[in-house]
């Protein structure tokens, strides 16, 4: 690893840490990504029934993929609303490396909104997880992959709207064809192919392998794959769409 | 080396030209300004040059590296405080600088000395643990410079640093920017005030509709507009319409009130003087005092851009506004 990447990488995450501190108790925050999949949850599993294992999953992909990305798709247009993006900008640090401490702080956002609350319910109802370690790894790459969407839908915004917004529009559909609520062979087959190219998809897999047991571990790495795959590309297209959002 | 080079330098927002092929040399240790009404191309330039914002086409090489292909490179060499910027108002004035001094790099035990020599010279040290959030607008910006100097630049930007401050905060940051310049930082500077530019630039470059109009010192800027002079006269009180009385008087190009003193400009001071004293006989008024001035800056920038110092502050204010409402504050 080259000098100046390491160097790269510890602004990143000095820019992630400074994040943390400002942006994860503010209202859009809590509000999207803690209140929000909290509440979609109880409307999943109240009244139908479910037990705590079998809602597990559910629970975990909701809020990685929430939390995930509420941070990433906040920080940038409150930034630029309160001026601290151009304070940002005129500091020697190049825009992938803006936009991958920005994915780290709404990466581990997630990651953490993800974990507790799966963990206590696991723990209180005395269920135990199939594969604890395969569970992490599962919510790291949904929360990392959601934290690049929040990104990409953020870099040119100038209000948390302009990225709230399509954000919602995107995923509040993903989640009703990514098997979460209804397995996706009972979908229509168009809609089946749809499915599968959605992020939501392999989150909710490879959380039904790690929770429940459900599928094969061959399966759990395509989803991984997957979800790596698009972390990696949000982050570009974010860098890519800061860059344009300059000119 | 030159600290600035700027080669044909323009920008288009759409079709809109911004920013005309502007060409201009800072040379190191110089304090340059860029002087210009709301909208001429201050800001476009001064962030084009900082690497916010990409030009259309021309070059600037910012000490001696190219802006455009090496952005990074040369905002490690200098210190921008742009009219936008805030420092982070969750966060104290201490881990600000601490945060900014942490994206160059620097060792802790350094950032910590710089950070504590700059807020004790820009009077906030007692406040450094306070959030910034608390602090008025002119604390703000003394942060934001400190912020900016952090790394010690050989070359500072400033867009605007007075606008819309309290005197007292104004005063101090001009004060520490004389300083700073004396100690060998080239400055470069744009705003509206022309007493600002006037006292503390070398060199100040006058931009008007993107174009670079004028270039060279406040001294001979002012001399390039000394055919007419100004004849300053006061009569003790204010009577309403005198202006346009005396501009009647033959040997007067024009007039301007200030304050209870109305100032004539002439071609012709001595025959002004005469032509005054038969006036005040003939309405029976006394002359409490009456001068011969010098052009000022303002009147060379009225010459070449056409707007006084009153436009042009009016101007400001009415940008801000626009920028106010656009944020959605």
């Amino acid at each position: 690893m080259g000098k100046n990447t390491v160097k790269n990488l510890r602004k990143a995450v000095r820019i992630a840490w400074k994040d943390t501190r400002i942006y994860y108790f503010s209202a859009p925050t809590v509000m999207m990504g803690l209140l929000f999949p909290v509440l979609m949850f109880l409307t999943f599993w109240i009244g139908r029934g479910l037990s705590v294992s079998e809602a597990l999953p559910g629970l975990a992909a909701l809020t990685a993929f929430f939390s995930g990305s509420s941070v990433a798709v906040t920080t940038l247009a409150l930034e630029r609303t309160k001026g601290t993006f151009d304070t940002q900008l005129a500091m020697p640090v190049s825009l992938l490396t803006i936009a991958l401490g920005k994915t780290l702080a709404s990466f581990l956002y997630g990651f953490i909104i993800t974990v507790i609350p799966v963990g206590v319910l696991a723990l209180l109802s005395q269920y135990q997880v199939a594969n604890p370690m395969l569970f992490l790894v599962s919510v790291a790459f949904s929360a990392l992959a959601s934290a690049g969407l929040g990104m990409v839908l953020s870099a040119s915004a100038r209000h948390v709207h302009e990225a709230m917004t399509p954000l919602n529009l995107i995923r509040i559909p993903m989640m009703f064809i990514s098997g979460l609520f209804a397995p996706i062979t009972s979908l229509p087959s168009v809609l089946q192919g749809v499915a599968y190219i959605m992020p939501l998809t392999h989150t909710v897999s490879s959380l039904q392998y790690a929770i429940l047991g459900l599928g094969d571990i061959r399966t759990f790495f395509i989803n991984i794959g997957v979800l790596t795959l698009y972390a990696v590309f949000f982050l570009v297209t974010a860098a890519k769409r800061l860059e344009k959002s300059l000119e | 080396m030159n600290a600035l080079n700027v080669d044909n330098l323009t920008k288009y927002y759409g079709d809109l030209l911004a920013v005309d092929h502007i060409s201009f040399k800072v040379r190191q240790g110089e304090f340059f300004g860029l002087l210009g009404p709301n909208g001429a191309g201050k800001t476009t330039t001064i962030r084009m040059l900082t690497g916010l914002l990409k030009p259309t086409s021309g070059t600037a090489r910012v000490m001696g590296i190219d802006v455009v292909k090496n952005p990074v490179d040369v905002k490690a060499q200098i210190g921008v405080i742009s009219e936008t910027a805030n420092p982070y108002l969750e966060m104290s004035a201490w881990d600000n600088l601490m945060f900014a001094g942490s994206m160059h790099d620097m060792p802790k035990d350094e950032r910590e000395e710089q950070a504590e020599n700059l807020l004790k010279l820009l009077g906030i040290y007692d406040r450094r643990n306070e959030k910034v959030g608390n602090f008025s607008k002119g604390l703000r910006k003394r942060v934001t410079i400190a912020m900016a100097l952090i790394h010690d630049p050989p070359l500072l930007f400033l867009d605007e640093p007075t606008a819309g401050l309290d005197v007292q905060s104004a005063r101090m940051i001009r004060e520490f920017l004389r300083k700073l310049n004396e100690r060998g930082t080239t400055i470069f500077l744009t705003t509206h005030y022309i007493e600002e530019a006037d006292l503390l630039c070398d060199r100040v470059g006058i931009i008007k509709s993107g174009k670079l109009i004028a270039l060279d010192s406040p001294e001979n800027l002012k001399a390039a507009n000394r055919e007419e002079k100004i004849v300053e006269v006061s009569f003790g009180k204010y009577i309403t319409g005198i202006e346009k009385e005396l501009v009647k008087l033959s040997a007067v190009n024009r007039t301007k009130k200030r304050g209870d003193k109305i100032q004539l400009y002439t071609n012709d001071p001595s025959k002004v003087i005469q032509e005054i004293s038969k006036f005040a006989e003939g309405k029976n008024l006394k002359i409490v005092s009456i001068n011969t001035l010098t052009p000022t800056l303002e009147d060379a920038l009225v010459e070449l851009t056409g707007f006084s110092s009153l436009d042009m502050e009016r101007m400001e204010q009415i940008g801000r506004l626009r920028k106010i409402k656009m944020k959605g504050v």
